[in-house]
């Protein structure tokens, strides 16, 4: 959950309450360096008397709450970027440094198609060979750690950790205005 | 054609896969290395959505769904549940907390006791807010009852001036009438798969008749309405669709003042403008769109509903005369508590000024000022 949700009235207050308690902590721990008497009651005082505003009017926090959420996606997009060039990194390496077979066509003329066997009953999720290794339908690491494991390629458990985070990353739908505005109206 | 992966089967030494886990491992290793400035970025904004969403969903209450909102009437189509008080949803996402009373209608008056009776669909509900900004529970002077129900069309409230006629003796009749899919609702037989009276040219005569025939409670699966604003755009623009819109409004105007008049009450159409934030971006993007932009009129619904009312001698109110944007939710179609008082008080002056009959039209009403002056 990186995005925001909705910017409902709960929402907004949520979001304030948990600036506010950032704020409280920011200032206990700045009571607590500077030595001063009761850090945490300082903390508290600190957070009860930021949350006021947002709790009585949420509609004063939307603008902060849509600045984070901008930030977040931005965020969100330079992450994905990244890990997508790291994903890549670590195909090229085990492709270029690994592989039994060129990356480019065969010099000699021979055919580059790979055979294909015919697969189970059942394997209409995907055409490959996934369907097949064990952990198919568990949830994507479960497959793809099992098809790994079971044909050979398990140099692409070190892939899982990049693509997990790049799952994290890959965020919700935008929110746009539906088709059918009157609803229930 | 090269494959970076090793088919079950196919030719390769065990030592080539050796090399390439070990290559996979050290390769996931600097992977890993990488991955951390990516993680370190998020972890801020992770934590807080997370928390965020946590706390959201402690803070907001459960909102009641649509079909448990509303109970099946072999009339109307569906009523509001009576007795019930509890959330519902905005278009917004929002929830708000609404009471029913016995008969299923939003608000603390009796019919019986009240002097002003507000018919409509989901602004007379009072969808998109608490009980405590309902307009028909803000003024001390006058008592109100509202006649209304989400998703209701102008048939429904006729309807319910016919059937609850005996009980309007002396008592001021407000009709709300939303501009933005009241008219096109009106000539619809279903609301998605709900079933609903409309209206529809007699069979028998030259004039419109209510078809109510088709209701009951099983699903309607023919689908017509749009719920879009390209039907408004189309009756905003000269054609068949908005002479068809028209007339229709005509024939229910007629049915209601037809109602009012024996039952000894005084009627007031009372149109609603879509000032909406959410409502006039969607109209500037259908419109852009749309093929009719160019004959787009937004003042004619008005302007009919002037016409016709001074036909009929019934008084006519528009909406757009006394509220603005700030008036309502930013993202729903309804009134805010601002617009609900508003809407209030001109509920209240209506009621407290006896000056006018039944013939006032628009031109005279002295009531439709700029809402600037009105304040």
């Amino acid at each position: 959950m990186i995005d925001l949700p909705k910017p409902t009235k709960p929402a907004l207050r949520s979001f304030w309450l948990v600036l506010s308690a950032g704020a409280g902590l920011a200032v206990g721990l700045a009571a607590w360096g500077l030595q001063a008497p009761y850090p945490a009651i300082w903390g508290l005082l600190a957070a009860a008397g930021a949350s006021v505003p947002g709790l009585l009017r949420p509609a004063l926090v939307k603008r902060p709450y849509e600045a984070w959420d901008r930030l977040s996606r931005i965020a969100r997009r330079a992450a994905r970027l990244w890990l997508t060039g790291v994903a890549f990194l670590i195909l090229t390496i085990v492709g270029r440094l690994g592989a039994r077979v060129a990356w480019n066509a065969p010099e000699t003329g021979a055919s580059g198609w790979t055979p294909k066997r015919p697969l189970p009953a059942g394997s209409h999720r995907t055409t490959s060979e996934v369907a097949s290794a064990p952990g198919f339908g568990g949830g994507w690491v479960r497959t793809l750690a099992g098809w790994a494991g079971h044909s050979g390629n398990v140099w692409a458990w070190s892939l899982i950790p990049v693509l997990a985070l790049l799952k994290v990353v890959e965020g919700k739908p935008t929110r746009s205005l539906g088709g059918n505005v009157y609803t229930l109206y | 054609m090269s494959t970076l992966y090793t088919e079950p089967g196919a030719t390769g030494s065990n030592g080539s896969n050796v090399v390439r886990a070990i290559l996979g491992f050290l390769a996931g290793a600097l992977g890993l290395v990488l991955v951390i400035p990516a993680a370190l970025l998020l972890l801020p904004f992770w934590f807080v959505g997370t928390l965020v969403e946590g706390l959201r969903r402690l803070l907001a209450p459960k909102p009641l769904p649509w079909h448990e909102l509303i109970e099946f009437h072999p009339r109307m189509g569906w009523k509001p549940r009576p007795d019930a008080s509890a959330h519902a949803l905005d278009y917004g996402g929002d929830t708000y907390q609404f009471t029913t009373d016995a008969d299923g209608w939003r608000g603390r008056e009796t019919l019986e006791q009240s002097d002003v009776v507000v018919f409509g669909d989901s602004h007379a509900f009072g969808c998109g807010v608490d009980d405590r900004h309902f307009f028909a529970d803000l003024l001390d002077d006058v008592r109100i009852k509202a006649i209304g129900s989400p998703a209701y069309s102008m048939v429904q409230p006729v309807l319910w001036m016919e059937r609850l006629a005996p009980h309007l003796r002396g008592k001021l009749v407000i009709w709300l009438v939303c501009l933005g899919n009241d008219l096109d609702d009106s000539v619809h037989p279903g609301l998605h798969e709900y079933r609903a009276p409309f209206v529809r040219r007699s069979h028998e005569s030259e004039g419109w008749e209510i078809a109510t025939d088709h209701v009951d409670p099983s699903r309607w699966t023919i689908t017509s309405r749009e719920g879009s604003l390209d039907s408004l755009i189309e009756i905003c623009s000269s054609g068949y669709a908005s002479e068809r819109a028209f007339a229709a409004a005509d024939y229910l105007i007629g049915r209601a003042h037809d109602a009012c008049e024996s039952a000894g009450a005084r009627l007031v159409v009372m149109t609603i403008p879509e000032l909406s934030p959410v409502a006039r971006r969607y109209l500037r993007r259908t419109l852009a769109a749309s093929a009719a932009a160019d004959k787009f009129d937004e003042g004619l619904p008005d302007r009919m509903f002037g016409q016709i009312c001074d036909r009929l001698g019934v008084r006519f109110v528009t909406l757009n005369d006394h509220l603005e944007s700030a008036d309502y939710l930013e993202n729903d179609f309804h009134w805010n508590p601002r617009g609900h008082r508003r809407v209030a008080e001109l509920i209240g002056q209506l009621h407290r000024d006896t000056s006018w009959d039944a013939g006032a039209t628009v031109a005279e009403d002295p009531l439709n000022v700029p809402a600037e002056v009105s304040g």
